[in-house]
């Protein structure tokens, strides 16, 4: 069977499967078997201008369908709970779509301070991708800060994890000391062009790991009761990643622009995260440190971090504004093989909430690469449901 | 705050209440707890939420939107008044709601009340 009809057979699953997902939410009642569904979606409008790439949609003025993202949770008994998330995207070269499995997972909790679950996970590395994930309507951009996008969209760190997840929450005198610590698949870089060693993608290897070493995560985050809405978290995770051209098997040396040559990328990411979410307020921002070792042992360190400040005002408006800087090295081979560069991005928002499930937001965004510098604005329609 | 006569405990402090009802707290001796909320349509509603939790409705509403889609999980249960807010505590285990106190009297002897929060109206 040829590529070609192996893709075209896995849309037409993919939409078989998304429509029984849908018929089952619009015919059975909201609570089906014991079973809630809930979900968010949004639409969104981009236009780009002074964009060299013009072959970028958002350069025409696009409307573009949000992922439909729906979640079941239910506690199965008091200490055993279940959380399945499926996520329906389109696809914009193919205009049709593809179903992702985002989360399903089962868990034990023994008491507040332990919990054990097992599945596939949001990766407890980011504050942002713990927090808000799928939920648009849940954040107040538009969209997420570029390096915690999703693993197939241009994402820097690991936003998913397959395997174990133990966590809780200790109450103490001075405030609560949540933690987590998980256990799982490392993740693959795929999709290489092996012509440039290039140009991949992250993928979590949700279904197979790709070799012995695991990847694992730890966050740690202190809520003190003396300053309500303040929470300081430190996070780390350690992975091994190989590199692979788009049928998923042959692996690509990347080359890096200074001729050194590696198969494998031991890393370390190393993170800091301070928010502070009350008195109308909300401020955000998490740094993170790269450490990444080629095979030959040579190490690279690179840095992303974003800061985001809100001001909700009579309960229903909130202007916003966010600054997010990259500093890579040119030769770190993992940043190669993803083809990033150097970037900083100022977004400046308005976010109208028309109801606690709904909201309407406007923002202009000012990027700069050592490639490019161009401008954005969108407006956006998300809702919960 | 009331909860029935087989609840785990006697008393709770202020404190345990909010984080039973923001979700941060889930057992008490190894029951599950199954925190009641009232109907928008309640006064004291408004007055529990915004003097005990320090939240609006909305505020409290986007909280748990939030919390569940995070960490899954029961979010607290509706009831429309306090009569059926009594009657559950009665009847489910590891249940614990909010009414005024007046309105405990006629079932005290079935009832545990395990604080006492007085509210400026």
């Amino acid at each position: 069977m040829g590529k070609e009809q192996r893709r075209l057979r896995r849309i037409k699953s993919n939409r078989i499967i998304f429509s029984l997902v849908i018929a089952a939410f619009l015919f059975l009642p909201p609570k089906v078997f014991g079973l809630e569904l809930q979900g968010f979606s949004d639409i969104t409008y981009t236009y780009a201008w002074h964009k060299k790439d013009l072959t970028d949609p958002n350069t025409n003025g696009t409307f573009a369908l949000g992922e439909l993202d729906l979640f079941i949770r239910e506690n199965l008994s008091d200490r055993v709970d279940f959380l399945t998330e499926f996520n329906y995207s389109a696809d914009p070269n193919t205009n049709g779509g593809s179903v992702d499995i985002e989360r399903l997972q089962i868990g034990y909790l023994f008491n507040d301070a332990l919990f054990v679950r097992a599945g596939r996970f949001h990766n407890a590395l980011s504050y942002w991708n713990m927090t808000y994930h799928h939920g648009r309507q849940l954040q107040t951009s538009i969209e997420r800060p570029d390096f915690l996008r999703f693993e197939d969209a241009g994402g820097l760190v690991p936003t998913h994890l397959v395997g174990l997840w133990v966590g809780g929450l200790f109450d103490t005198r001075m405030g609560g000391l949540e933690y987590d610590l998980m256990g799982g698949n490392g993740p693959r870089v795929q999709n290489v062009d092996p012509a440039t060693t290039s140009g991949g993608s992250l993928s979590p290897n949700s279904t197979g790991d790709d070799s012995k070493n695991k990847a694992a995560t730890f966050m740690l985050r202190y809520t003190p009761r003396a300053i309500r809405g303040l929470g300081i978290g430190i996070s780390g995770n350690i992975q091994q990643l190989r590199f692979y051209e788009s049928d998923g098997v042959t692996e690509v040396p990347i080359v890096s622009p200074d001729g050194s040559t590696t198969s494998v990328v031991n890393q370390q990411i190393y993170g800091v995260n301070l928010e502070y979410l009350a008195h109308n307020i909300e401020f955000l921002s998490e740094g993170y440190q790269f450490r990444d070792y080629n095979y030959h042992g040579q190490s690279y360190l690179d840095y992303v971090w974003y800061a985001q400040i809100g001001l909700k005002i009579m309960n229903r408006v909130t202007p916003y504004g966010r600054f997010e800087r990259w500093t890579v090295l040119a030769n770190d081979p993992y940043f190669v093989a993803l083809a990033t560069q150097d970037m900083s991005k100022t977004v400046a928002g308005l976010r109208f909430d028309l109801i606690p499930r709904s909201s309407i937001k406007a923002e202009i965004r000012f990027i700069n690469t050592p490639s490019d510098n161009y401008n954005e604005t969108a407006i956006q329609w998300a809702f919960a449901f | 705050m009331i909860a029935g006569k087989s609840f785990p405990v006697d008393t709770l402090t202020l404190d345990g209440i909010k984080e039973i009802y923001k979700g941060e707290k889930q057992l008490i001796a190894g029951v599950r707890l199954k925190p009641i909320d009232q109907r928008d349509s309640q006064t004291i509603r408004s007055q529990f939420l915004n003097k005990v939790l320090n939240f609006s409705g909305d505020e409290y509403v986007t909280y748990w939107n939030n919390r569940l889609f995070r960490e899954g999980g029961i979010p607290p249960i509706p009831q429309n008044n306090s009569g059926e807010v009594i009657t559950m505590v009665q009847e489910t285990d590891g249940a614990i709601g909010y009414v005024w106190l007046d309105e405990t009297t006629a079932a005290k002897a079935n009832l545990r009340i395990l604080l006492t929060i007085h509210v400026r109206q």
